[in-house]
């Protein structure tokens, strides 16, 4: 699906997302995991990282036992695997307002890959079946 | 879009302890988060510094909402009141409890229980 510029389309990104966790067998819970992920790397992208004008190109590929959800991006480089993340508890514990979205993608997904290819983002993020 | 409504004029507890109650419904996002977070400052403008958001009819909570309860926090205990939290669906509170908001958070079972832990604080 391809989603415009606007935190608007974060509603449709999860329902899509919920859909595609359905056909892959994903129970509840672990297709909430993978929603709220989604949702916070496309918002990221939305919010801080794409050009101007852009999209993100946002992709379900089912495997076996497993979903892989694939977000596409141009914009500034951004790797969600590598990217320094205060603590948790010591981002709680400052009562800082941002900083939590990485965190939780971390947390939420079994698997997180990153790729740069020639001005594009692209984050691959994996909920295995329970 | 996300769907997502915060009603703000339920005021309860004592005339010494007066509480600001915030109903919050249906998805809280990086979208919908400017409302709550138009909402609790209304609050605050009005004087109103004990505040216990309801979120019972909350489905959904990302990072961008959860920001928002944290910038608050802080503003509400210095104007001499707190920002709790109450009734959380469990999906909805899982992603308080992942980050470790129950440390920082009052956070309570029923609207009623927040409110009444107001009086004599």
């Amino acid at each position: 699906m391809r989603v415009r510029g606007d935190t608007a389309e974060l509603a449709r990104v999860r329902r899509r997302v919920g859909v595609w966790a359905e056909a892959a067998g994903l129970g509840d819970a672990r297709a909430r995991r993978l929603q709220l992920a989604v949702d916070e790397a496309v918002a990221n992208a939305i919010e801080h990282g794409m050009t101007d004008g852009g999209h993100v190109v946002v992709r379900g590929a089912p495997g076996r036992g497993r979903l892989t959800v694939v977000i596409r991006y141009r914009g500034i480089r951004f790797d969600p695997t590598s990217a320094p993340a205060t603590p948790a508890q010591e981002v709680v514990q400052k009562h800082s307002e941002h900083g939590y979205g990485l965190h939780l993608i971390r947390r939420l997904v079994d698997d997180l890959a990153y790729r740069w290819d020639r001005g594009t983002n692209e984050v691959r993020m994996t909920v295995e079946r329970e | 879009m996300s769907h997502f409504s915060v009603s703000f004029d339920r005021r309860t507890g004592t005339p010494e302890a007066p509480v600001r109650v915030l109903a919050l419904r249906g998805e809280l996002d990086a979208h919908t988060a400017p409302d709550f977070e138009a909402a609790l400052q209304a609050c605050l403008d009005d004087g109103d510094a004990r505040l216990v958001a309801d979120g019972s009819g909350l489905d959904y909570v990302s990072s961008a909402g959860l920001g928002v309860f944290m910038a608050f926090v802080e503003p509400a205990r210095d104007g001499g009141g707190d920002l709790k939290i109450a009734a959380l669906p469990e999906r909805v509170f899982e992603v308080f409890d992942l980050l470790g908001f129950p440390t920082v958070f009052d956070m309570h079972e029923t609207v009623e229980g927040a409110v009444t832990s107001f009086e004599g604080a």
